[in-house]
């Protein structure tokens, strides 16, 4: 974290960004007004033990870090099993996993506007070291979770490392990957985007052929707030997924999914009524920030600022960012397309103008030598090869080429910051070279972008697919192709950057291996990928 | 957008404070930071202070509607009826609100809980599918909506069950499938009484939702146990859709009987749009097609129409 920005630059950006946006869409009222009709914790007893969807901790900062439950003894009950009333929490917060060092306590209150989750900012911690934690209600005692904050600012540090993982469709298979991350020792876990999946699930959980089936409130897709959290509910009722967030903690993103498939800043993909997609993306919003390991405040309505920026000592930065919530419809009618004008006029957004200068001015006063774009679609050009003719993707940066090119120049002058851009999206693992002219392989090379397969969405996947073949046959700068599920683990040292795509063989059942099936290296100083 | 001074916040968070559990001040809760941010997003008007357990909340000013007086029911599998939920903000502030909807045993309503952010001014329109068993007694039910002080009470007239006269032992029996690709393609077309291969994608057929991935299944679940000799399976067939390109081409048919899966039938190689499977008639409480491959390789299971007789 740069020295002048600390205490907490995301919670000040986050405030400002909220009166800019939210406050000038429209007055909010607060409360649904049911928590003021009872005493807080009134004495009855909960149906059941409330941690069903396990804790998580995430947004690691020098000084603290966000630690997260949700009460629903009943996860696909209304309200989750839980009464309608306000109820406290206690959290403690532990230098040891036996809690015979507290260091922080406190009680938090659980209430039905936000589906009952608790998101505690634990403050005064220690910069660069783990710490557990655990909640109680009446008795019950939730799982520990442990987590690690953010280094000091200016600390000197040999070596961090970071998962990256995405898309993760339930009904599409096992979380397997998930139980393997949960095993890697990582300072943080960067998930960037599809978290969930808004379709309807069949009784049968797709691929994962469940034994009892799916409830029937599952068939319908998510569209309001109450379904978007049953959605979530299911799938943090995967054990491995409540796994590995409570090893670690999560800095995540959005992309499409956690709303509608495709979307775009206020256009859904059948371009309905702006009103009704309006209302919809904040119930979308409302429900992602009530399942994740975020600050408070919530969101209020349809704008939600989500991207921020961690800074991990001298050695990493991560920009977290958000290619959603500002982006111009997708050209073209969406989809692979030849080149078109939508595709290049200049007046589309796609990060937005405001996002882009907070990324590149930020990136420019970075003192870290790793600098992390935790970015959701590939930012590289990718030129699927259909029919002779270069194809490309109308939801990447490509279909906006106006942003990509500026951002693109953007990274060539920030070069020396060593640019890394993560990113999810396509469930294919990819390793690129990000050249200053796509179309010149000898062109420089002013970062690289790592692409992580997805956890689940696809299902077993395959190695290499026929249009993975098409990929790597005519774009030069991309370096591995590979189709099964898995994540990436980045390892940084002042000197080197390593990346290692791990991926399991098949997810349709449980208990698959992990393996690493390509390592990178990239030097300081000089971007560009190397075996390794 | 005024702007609310940190004076003002900070003398809201004090207050808070003294009002909010105990705990160290620093140990901020949501219900402080939240209304903070709230008051913080008014300009400086602070509204009452729901988050706050003592304080009073504005009163919401919600409305309930539906789209229909009364629902009409068909005591059967795979019915779509229901109604629309019109759930509306009618005060000048917008909220997030919660309408609770109660049907009596033994309805079923799609949604029990509708939660929503609502803009003033806005009504949101939610489809609510009813359902009722083929036991349930025709007459007249009551479906029950309430949200905040408001109440919406929906007559439900429950009609006797149809009776199948078609010899067809799968028409209104449960269906259900592997995977079904909703909301086109649900296992409830497959035997819905419609075979033309044409309304293919508007809910008369079956697409699985695991492309690329064979075995699927689709089964029909029996009310009680019925000899069947003979099953009848339409797989997707049309001039745009031919059943060479797109069908089925291998499945197993399997019946339930004495609690065991049998297989009673294989076809292997099929680029037909119809087969009729025969085969020694046997009691089952159950009947599965198991599909195994595609004529567009490996992709989806397509089935229009599943029937089976007895003879």
């Amino acid at each position: 974290m740069t020295p002048d920005a600390f205490p907490r630059p995301a919670a000040r950006l986050a405030r400002r960004r909220f009166l800019t946006v939210t406050g000038a869409a429209t007055a909010l009222a607060f409360g649904v007004g049911v928590a003021q009709a009872h005493s807080a914790g009134a004495a009855t007893p909960l149906p059941g033990d409330p941690f069903t969807l396990g804790v998580a901790s995430g947004d690691p900062l020098p000084d603290a870090v966000v630690i997260w439950t949700r009460l629903a003894p009943q996860p696909y009950e209304p309200l989750g099993g839980m009464p309608y009333n306000a109820v406290p929490v206690q959290w403690q917060v532990a230098t040891d996993e036996w809690f015979r060092h507290v260091v922080r306590s406190g009680s938090a209150t659980a209430q039905p506007e936000y589906s009952y989750s608790v998101h505690v900012d634990v403050r005064g911690l220690q910069p660069g070291r783990h710490y557990w934690y655990r909640f109680k209600i009446d008795g019950h005692l939730s799982p520990v979770g442990r987590t690690k904050t953010a280094p000091a600012p200016g600390q000197k540090v040999d070596r961090l490392s970071f998962a990256v993982a995405s898309c993760q469709s339930w009904p599409d298979g096992y979380y397997t990957a998930h139980a393997h991350l949960a095993a890697e020792d990582v300072d943080a876990v960067l998930f960037v985007g599809d978290y969930i999946y808004e379709y309807g699930i069949s009784a049968a959980g797709g691929l994962r052929n469940t034994t009892d089936p799916v409830p029937d409130q599952f068939r319908t897709e998510a569209d309001t707030l109450d379904r978007y959290r049953l959605q979530y509910a299911l799938y943090k009722s995967d054990p491995d997924l409540r796994a590995a967030h409570q090893n670690a903690p999560w800095i995540g993103t959005w992309d499409d999914h956690e709303v509608q498939d495709n979307y775009a800043g206020l256009y859904s993909r059948n371009l309905d009524p702006i009103e009704d997609f309006t209302v919809r993306r904040a119930s979308a919003y409302r429900a992602y920030w009530e399942h994740m390991p975020l600050r408070t405040p919530a969101p209020q309505g349809p704008d939600y600022l989500l991207y921020r920026r961690f800074t991990f000592g001298r050695l990493a930065e991560v920009n977290v960012l958000d290619t959603r919530q500002y982006r111009s419809d997708q050209a073209d009618g969406d989809l692979w397309k030849p080149d078109n004008p939508g595709r290049n006029d200049p007046a589309r957004t796609f990060a937005g103008a405001q996002q882009q200068r907070w990324l590149l001015d930020g990136m420019g006063r970075s003192q870290s030598t790793w600098n992390l774009l935790a970015n959701q679609v590939v930012m590289s050009r990718m030129d699927l090869d259909a029919s002779g003719t270069a194809t490309y993707n109308m939801d990447a940066w490509d279909g906006y080429t106006a942003e990509q090119g500026r951002l693109l120049d953007g990274l060539a002058g920030l070069r020396a910051r060593n640019p890394v851009v993560v990113t999810g999206d396509v469930h294919a693992a990819y390793a690129m070279d990000m050249k200053r002219d796509f179309a010149d392989p000898d062109s420089q090379t002013i970062g690289v972008e790592l692409v992580g397969t997805s956890i689940s969405s696809g299902g077993n996947g395959v190695d290499v697919s026929v249009n993975g073949q098409n990929f790597l046959d005519h774009n030069p700068h991309l370096k591995l192709v590979n189709e099964r599920r898995g994540y990436i683990v980045v390892d940084l040292t002042p000197a080197e950057l390593h990346a290692s795509y791990r991926a399991v063989p098949y997810i349709d059942r449980t208990g698959a291996p992990i393996s690493t099936i390509r390592k990178f290296a990239v030097e300081a100083g000089n971007p560009g990928l190397n075996p390794a | 957008m005024p702007i609310l001074s940190s004076t003002a916040v900070g003398a809201l968070v004090r207050a808070l404070r003294r009002t909010g559990p105990a705990g160290a001040p620093r140990r901020r809760t949501l219900a402080v930071i939240a209304a903070v941010v709230m008051l913080v997003t008014l300009g400086g008007v602070a509204p009452a202070l729901a988050a706050v357990p003592g304080k009073a909340a504005p009163a919401q000013q919600l409305t309930l509607g539906s789209d229909v007086d009364h629902v009409t029911v068909d005591p059967v599998p795979c019915a779509v009826q229901g109604f629309q939920l019109r759930f509306g903000n009618a005060g000048s502030s917008a909220v997030y609100a919660d309408a609770f909807i109660d049907a009596p045993a033994p309805l079923t309503v799609s949604r029990s809980l509708v939660s929503s952010y609502l803009p003033s001014g806005y009504t949101l329109k939610v489809q609510i599918a009813v359902g009722a068993p083929r036991s349930t007694p025709p007459g007249t039910y009551t479906i029950t909506v309430h949200a905040g002080d408001q109440q919406l009470s929906l007559p439900v007239q429950v009609e006797p069950a149809p009776v199948n006269d078609t010899g067809n032992l799968v028409r209104y029996m449960p269906v259900s499938a592997s995977s079904e690709n909703l909301p086109n393609y649900p296992a409830c077309g497959a035997v819905d009484g419609d075979r033309d291969s044409t309304h293919w994608g508007t809910t008369t057929g079956w697409n699985d939702a695991t492309k690329g991935t064979f075995p699927d299944w689709l089964q029909v679940s029996f009310d009680q146990p019925v000899p069947v000799g003979r099953v009848d399976l339409y797989t997707l067939d049309s001039a745009k859709y031919p059943a060479a390109g797109y069908g089925l081409s291998a499945w197993d048919v399997e019946l339930q009987v004495g609690g065991s899966w049998q297989t009673v039938a294989q076809v292997r190689g099929n680029t037909a749009g119809e087969v009729s499977s025969t085969f020694a008639a046997q009691t089952a409480t159950a009947l599965r097609v198991v599909t195994l491959g595609s004529n567009e390789g490996v992709t989806y299971s397509r089935v229009v129409e599943l029937e089976a007789y007895t003879s």
